[in-house]
């Protein structure tokens, strides 16, 4: 086999193992026949945020909701950039669960939104979700482990055939004291690179990211912005679960758009410091955003 | 007259103000082009112009009603204002055909608005937007309208 | 009788403006109408939005646009699109006009009204009965509102409706602001007017307010129902035996959905005290 042939055969070879490792993943998630997910009676909008974005989606969430029931507000934004959230006047009683009181405790003083995230608020509102998450898990909603361990296992079997056969081009090659292995080498580093992206587990399971599109189709915010009160606006009580579907993009327009407008700048400067901002799907960093799930499917990659 | 004939000269005269034009003021030439007789054209001119302006503008506000689906941004900004606008585009515009009508309506008021000198600079960054997003909707749809 | 079957009771057209409210609270109504020409798109989003909907409610759909009374015919593309919605929200059954919105290459955009004579019951028997081997949901039609009629017709309205039923077996939808608004347009009595109208037939009502303009009555959708017409429904409710279902629409100025709600309570009231009294009757 010449060079050429041989550069020839391991591209195919990279690009079928490639191919074989995804599929492998994809179809280690058999959620989808569990049916799909019922529409609840009673819809918890904590839930369809974290769904929808993770814990840092719910901690957005939970300031809103909280803003939405006027105990907390935007402060003034003069000179800073970014406006403080602070404590309102009104007592919040006994009626707080405890996600909110974790973000309300964070407001004991004035914060802005950047500093909530880079705070540990969004690992203790994670703690305090988890008996939650874990019934979503029940559900099939987020990605089993299993999956998880399959996708942890093609990784291996796929770099171990993309290595292996590299390895035994390069000691063939220099056994003949040639030196021309840069492609065989690029190559393999090409082929590392996307096995990491073909494998990737998306957060949610193929009926959790199902459940979240119907959710988002169940729950429109009448286009584009609804300023409260406007006689087509959703009741009071449906606006925050309409949130929860939509994200904080929706409150554009609104009474609380300053909201949205602070997580996304909060979202921006996280970006500059080399934290993503993305479109509020997976959040295992502790960077905020203002936008919602993205089309391509919720929950990172799919 | 058939009944496929009555219909046609009828969808003529709801849509389009040049036909009810004609068949006010020369009836002769409405007659002709809808192949239509004297007893016919009788039994048209019964109809009472002003039940046709009644319909017409009952169809000019469905046409609104629908059209304002696309258009949530050019409502907000022109307030009352969106009705008058609409309304006396849509009377001088005939009903664009086949499916996604009311898009389509949306698209031509939206291209017809923004050029409007009587707007407020906002009021036509609202038009252009809904249009913008219109078009965006008309590509995710695989369906290009024309005008 | 096609269309006949239980009770469904008391429901709202539903637009999106109200879908995440019916979603969230669908025990305010009974049942929902969707347009079916909305639903056409057949996109995710679409299919999502149809089946959140067909979850929560039973849901009629309501066309706009087959123009069943065209004597050119009806597009077999339009009745495909129709039939991937009815059969996507199971549909106990569904409706359209008596009516024409095609004629001549034209798209009118809005329901025309059809000569009341022998050749056009003939058009829309054929249309029907096309539209039966496509699709095998039974068909309600319903009467619409114009302020004139086509000159030099064979009978009125409700004995025209009465050969439609005859000859198709469908059911009706009464519209009854129809009915109210074109009888007061024409300086006639509604409850005349009802009265001579095939109740018998009647399966489903439509409710809703109109408007006054240029001293014509239009239905416009666009305002409660008023009294006058609640008065009409309870006389239907009290004539149409085989009556399932009424329903309150809204296209302009958009009430909060509690509103309509609340008007659907208070047509279900109705419908629900005359079954007992009949129920009564009967035992």
């Amino acid at each position: 086999m010449t060079s050429a042939e041989f550069l020839t055969f391991y591209a195919l070879a990279c690009v079928l193992v490639l191919a074989l490792a995804g599929w492998f993943v994809r179809n280690a998630d058999d959620s989808a026949a569990a049916g799909r997910e019922s529409l609840p009676s009673d819809f918890d909008p904590q839930e369809i945020a974290f769904l929808r974005g993770g814990k840092n989606e719910l901690v957005r969430f939970a300031v809103f909701d909280l803003t939405y029931k006027e105990l907390l507000q935007l402060g003034p934004a003069e000179k800073r950039r970014d406006p403080p959230i602070q404590r309102t006047e009104k007592a919040p009683g006994t009626s707080l669960d405890p996600i909110e009181s974790i973000v309300y405790g964070f407001f004991d003083q004035p914060q802005t939104a950047r500093a909530l995230f880079a705070s540990d608020t969004p690992e203790q509102v994670e703690k305090a979700f988890a008996p939650r998450e874990e019934r979503l898990k029940a559900r099939r909603l987020l990605t089993d482990d299993a999956v998880f361990a399959a996708a942890k296992t093609a990784r291996i079997v796929a770099f171990l055939t993309i290595a292996g056969l590299c390895a035994w081009r390069v000691s063939y090659a220099l056994s003949l004291h040639h030196r021309n292995i840069g492609f065989t080498l690029l190559i393999a580093l090409f082929a590392s690179l996307a096995l990491l992206f073909v494998t990737r587990v998306p957060r949610l399971s193929k009926r959790g990211r199902a459940y979240v599109q119907t959710l988002r189709a169940a729950l429109p915010a009448a286009p584009p912005a609804l300023p409260m009160g406007s006689a087509f606006a959703p009741a009071a009580s449906v606006f925050p679960v309409v949130v929860a579907a939509g994200g904080m993009a929706l409150l554009a327009g609104t009474p609380y758009a300053g909201l949205s407008q602070t997580f996304r700048r909060a979202a921006a400067g996280d970006s500059a410091s080399g934290c993503g901002s993305g479109g509020g799907g997976d959040s295992s960093s502790s960077c905020s955003s203002g936008g919602g799930c993205g089309g391509g499917g919720c929950g990172g990659g799919s | 007259m058939s009944l496929r004939e009555m219909q046609s000269a009828l969808a003529a005269v709801f849509t389009e103000s040049d036909a009810r034009e004609r068949l006010a003021t020369n009836a002769n030439t409405f007659a002709r082009k809808y192949g239509l007789d004297a007893r016919d054209l009788q039994q048209l001119n019964a109809l009472s112009s002003a039940a046709i302006a009644t319909y017409v503008e009952t169809l000019v506000r469905k046409r609104r009603g629908e059209a304002a689906r696309y258009l949530p941004r050019t409502q907000r900004e022109l307030g009352r204002g969106f009705v008058q606008a609409f309304d006396t585009w849509a009377r001088s515009t005939t009903t664009p055909p086949g499916r996604h009508a009311a898009l389509k309506d949306a698209v031509a008021f939206c291209r017809h608005a923004r050029h409007d000198g009587t707007l407020l600079p906002k009021q036509r960054e609202a038009v252009r937007s809904d249009l913008r997003e219109a078009i965006a909707f008309v590509r995710r749809t695989w369906f290009v309208p024309r005008g | 009788m096609e269309a006949e079957g239980a009770f469904l009771g008391a429901g709202i057209s539903l637009r999106r403006r109200h879908l995440a409210d019916a979603i969230v609270h669908p025990e305010a109504v009974d049942f929902v109408e969707i347009v079916a020409d909305h639903y056409f798109a057949g996109d995710a989003r679409t299919r999502n939005e149809l089946g959140a909907i067909r979850e929560r409610f039973t849901v009629v759909p309501h066309g706009l646009d087959l123009s069943l009374g065209s004597a050119e015919g009806i597009s077999d593309r339009y009745v495909r699109r129709l039939k991937s919605v009815i059969e996507a929200v199971d549909a106990p059954y569904w409706s359209e006009h008596v009516a024409f919105t095609h004629a001549g290459g034209r798209h009118i955009g809005h329901l025309a009204p059809l000569p009341m004579t022998f050749e056009a019951l003939d058009v829309l028997a054929a249309n029907i009965e096309r539209v039966r081997k496509k699709i095998d949901r039974p068909l309600i039609l319903e009467n619409i509102a114009c302020s004139f009629d086509i000159p030099y017709g064979d009978m009125d309205e409700p004995a025209f409706l009465a050969n439609l039923v005859e000859r198709t077996n469908c059911g009706l939808l009464l519209d009854v602001a129809n009915l109210y608004y074109n009888a007061l347009n024409r300086g006639l009595d509604p409850h005349a007017v009802l009265a001579a109208f095939p109740l018998d037939a009647v399966v489903q009502c439509h409710l809703a307010g109109g408007h006054r303009a240029k001293g014509e009555w239009i239905d416009s959708h666009a305002f409660p129902v008023p009294e006058a017409v609640w008065q009409l429904f309870e006389e239907v409710v009290r004539r149409a035996p085989r009556l399932r279902a009424a329903l309150v629409e809204r296209d302009e100025n958009l009430p909060p959905y509690a509103e309509l709600a609340a008007e659907a309570a208070r047509a279900r009231a109705i419908m629900t005290s005359a079954r007992t009294i009949a129920m009564k009757r009967a035992s």
